[in-house]
């Protein structure tokens, strides 16, 4: 399934980003790698961005991304 | 000796920076603060210096201020880097950690937040994480001010270049990591954290926070316009009584009549109407401050990217749109963290349109000599550069050819309690660059003008004959459409080029009645919008012109000419409703108007049709 269609509260593990190569290399570089685990932490009144946790730290991500990472349980 | 501070954004590299050298670099809670490289002097000098550098999250640059930064690390020019990491976000941290394992210059770990975690219990195995890395590690805090003697001596005396490989691949970094956090450290959320998440519960809220984030930016209005307000008056009737004690004084002692009126009418009155607004700048500035220190920043940027997508740009112009009501300077240079470049290009080319200081002090002059003080005039004039920003955002995507989508990454802060100590550096900053500014621009200005004013080809006190008269005549005509067709106001706006605070103090010179410049309410308005408007002052001038090329910065100038003059104009023609002055030549400018109006969008849609039909032929076969 997709990272966007995760509710609040729910966890799950990367299984592949198909962003474009550089946002990809960015995700990446902020800890964002297939296999760790992210949980939904909020949405934005307007649905875009989504705050997740990413090993210790928080980022908001932007739906058309979210949209393009797979995840697992 | 050269020693640099290298790690995440928002890890406190400048505070610690601040603290070393006992500079007042200003700091907040959000990625994208600091834009460039600052050097300072280890405050107990042998010579250390000491060099801040953009937050980064690897050493392939991402975006303009990255690239500063990776740029300074390949220079290679440090003796020693101590690398700075959040002592709360350990994990993710590392992985710059072990990118610069293999930079070949010797590094020092300092871990940052200590007593965040001293305070939650949570124990760092330093001498594990020294090992593992190959690099002597510091805990420290540069708020509390905790090692850091400690810290500059460890870097002092290490020469070694880290010797451990630990990984052959990038991509093996993290797994790395993972092996081993848990014996480096036991995770556990911070309170600070979890108050974080309880404050956002409300701040973020689906129904809540939008409405919050209302109240904040009319508090910071009312807090600026109203409280500032006072002080403005109190600040300007004392200049005025101080002009008109020295100017009887040196009536009395008999000064020639020149001098009186350059000490009086330029230097004291145009400088004093700067320093008035002092009070209004330091509130703004302070409110403004605490935004970004608390980390609420980051959540403007949240709540408000899906909107700002809509005119094609994002939440992360929105700091940028936010600096620039402080000063446009800041606004372009903090457009260094969007990563797409159309995006940035358009946020530059827009950050103009939100009311800085300088025009805010205007404006609240204005208010005061023709609309009586009104306190809703600001506000309109806030939300107008909202609007504005909008529209022409719009319009701006819409003439941009390649819609590329960019990544979006957000990082939200822990919420921080705004350090009064860092309030006060970035106020301190501010008042010494507006003093200096209104000390010298202004001053300079004020001058000029005033000889402009007063001499002419006759010399002294040719009154209409003047050489600013003369200059202004030639121009009016330009402004006659907007309903200020005449020398005075042209005048001012054109002293607007080199500070916006010029024009009320231009105004304030060339006119005894400025209410009779302008023919009506609205063209009052038209004056108030193009000054909004119209291209910056030469100060964001030169920021713009640093991070666009020549091309696109003199787009810039004609867009921001054009939009300040189209609104300016319909706002004026508006007014014509009420007011009919000079009815005739307003017909003929609407005609003129209409008619390009027209040809223009019959060319758009001759274009769109073309179009049309070529993909049509494509798809048929």
């Amino acid at each position: 399934m997709r990272l966007s269609e995760l509710k609040v509260g729910e966890s799950a593990t990367v299984k592949s980003i198909g962003t474009g190569e550089r946002e990809k290399r960015r995700l990446f570089e902020m800890g964002l790698t297939e296999g760790v685990n992210v949980t939904v932490i909020k949405k934005s009144p307007f649905g875009s961005p989504t705050l997740i946790k990413v090993r210790d730290f928080y980022l908001a991500l932007r739906t058309d991304t979210l949209k393009r990472i797979t995840v697992g349980i | 000796m050269n020693i640099l501070l290298v790690g995440n954004p928002n890890c406190g590299k400048t505070t610690l920076f601040n603290e070393l050298t006992g500079s007042f670099r200003k700091t907040g809670n959000f990625a994208g603060v600091t834009t460039d490289v600052k050097s300072g002097e280890l405050k107990k000098g042998k010579g250390v210096t000491i060099t801040d550098i953009p937050g980064i999250y690897s050493l392939s640059p991402n975006s303009a201020d990255s690239e500063n930064a990776v740029r300074e690390i390949k220079k290679a020019k440090a003796d020693v880097i101590i690398n700075v990491i959040d002592g709360t976000d350990l994990e993710r941290s590392l992985y710059l950690t072990a990118l610069l394992s293999k930079q070949k210059i010797p590094t020092v770990i300092a871990v940052n937040m200590y007593d965040d975690l001293l305070k939650n219990g949570v124990r760092i195995d330093d001498k594990r994480l020294s090992t593992l890395f190959g690099m002597p590690v510091v805990l420290i805090s540069a708020l509390k001010k905790i090692n850091l003697k400690k810290l500059v001596s460890v870097a002092e005396n290490h020469r070694e270049t880290p010797k451990i490989n630990i990984y052959n691949d990038e991509k093996e970094i993290f797994s790395f990591i993972e092996k081993n956090i848990n014996k480096i450290i036991v995770k556990k959320p911070t309170k600070r954290e979890t108050l974080t998440r309880r404050i956002d519960g409300v701040l973020l809220n689906k129904y809540l926070g939008i409405p919050a984030l209302f109240l904040i930016i009319t508090a910071v209005y009312f807090l600026t316009f109203r409280i500032g307000g006072v002080f403005t008056e109190i600040l300007e009737k004392a200049i005025d009584n101080i002009s008109v004690a020295i100017k009887t004084d040196m009536e009395r002692r008999g000064l020639s009549e020149w001098f009186i009126s350059l000490l009086t009418g330029a230097v004291i009155n145009g400088v004093g109407s700067v320093f008035s607004f002092l009070p209004q700048i330091l509130i703004l500035f302070t409110l403004m401050a605490i935004i970004e220190e608390s980390g609420y920043a980051a959540r403007i940027a949240f709540l408000t990217d899906s909107v700002f997508r809509r005119v094609g740009l994002g939440g992360k112009s929105v700091i940028p749109l936010v600096l620039s009501c402080g000063c446009t300077v800041s606004g372009i240079t903090a457009t260094r963290t969007i990563e797409n470049p159309t995006e940035r290009k358009r946020t530059i080319f827009l950050t103009a349109f939100m009311p800085c200081g300088a025009k805010t002090a205007v404006f609240g002059w204005l208010s005061f000599v023709l609309f009586g003080g009104n306190p809703f005039v600001p506000a309109i004039m806030y939300f107008s550069g909202i609007a504005a920003t909008i529209v022409f955002g719009k319009l701006l995507l819409k003439t941009d050819k390649n819609k590329t989508e960019s990544g979006f990454f957000l990082e939200m802060p822990n919420y921080r309690f705004p350090s009064v100590k860092d309030i006060y550096r970035v106020l301190i900053d501010k008042t010494r660059e507006f003093l200096l500014k209104a000390g010298s621009v202004v001053f300079l200005v004020s001058v000029i003008l005033w000889f402009l004013k007063n001499f002419g080809f006759s010399g002294y006190g040719a009154g209409e004959k003047s050489f600013l008269f003369s200059f202004g005549n030639a121009l009016k005509y330009l402004f006659y459409p907007l309903g200020f067709g005449n020398a005075e106001a042209t005048v001012s706006l054109m002293s607007g080029i080199l500070a916006k605070e010029s024009v009320a103090e231009t105004l304030r010179i060339l006119s005894c009645d400025v209410p009779s410049l302008f023919a009506s309410p609205f063209s009052a308005a038209a004056f108030m919008a193009f000054l909004l408007l119209s291209p910056p002052c030469i100060a964001a001038l030169s920021a713009a012109r640093n991070e666009l090329g020549k091309k696109e910065f003199i787009k810039m100038i004609a867009f921001q000419f054009f939009a300040g003059y189209v609104v300016a104009f319909l706002i004026n023609l508006f007014g014509l409703v009420f007011y009919a002055h000079g009815l005739i030549l307003y017909l003929i400018t609407v005609i003129i108007v209409v008619v390009t109006g027209i040809l223009f969008f019959r060319m758009k849609k001759r274009r769109g049709l073309c179009a049309k039909k070529r993909v049509k032929r494509n798809t048929t076969i």
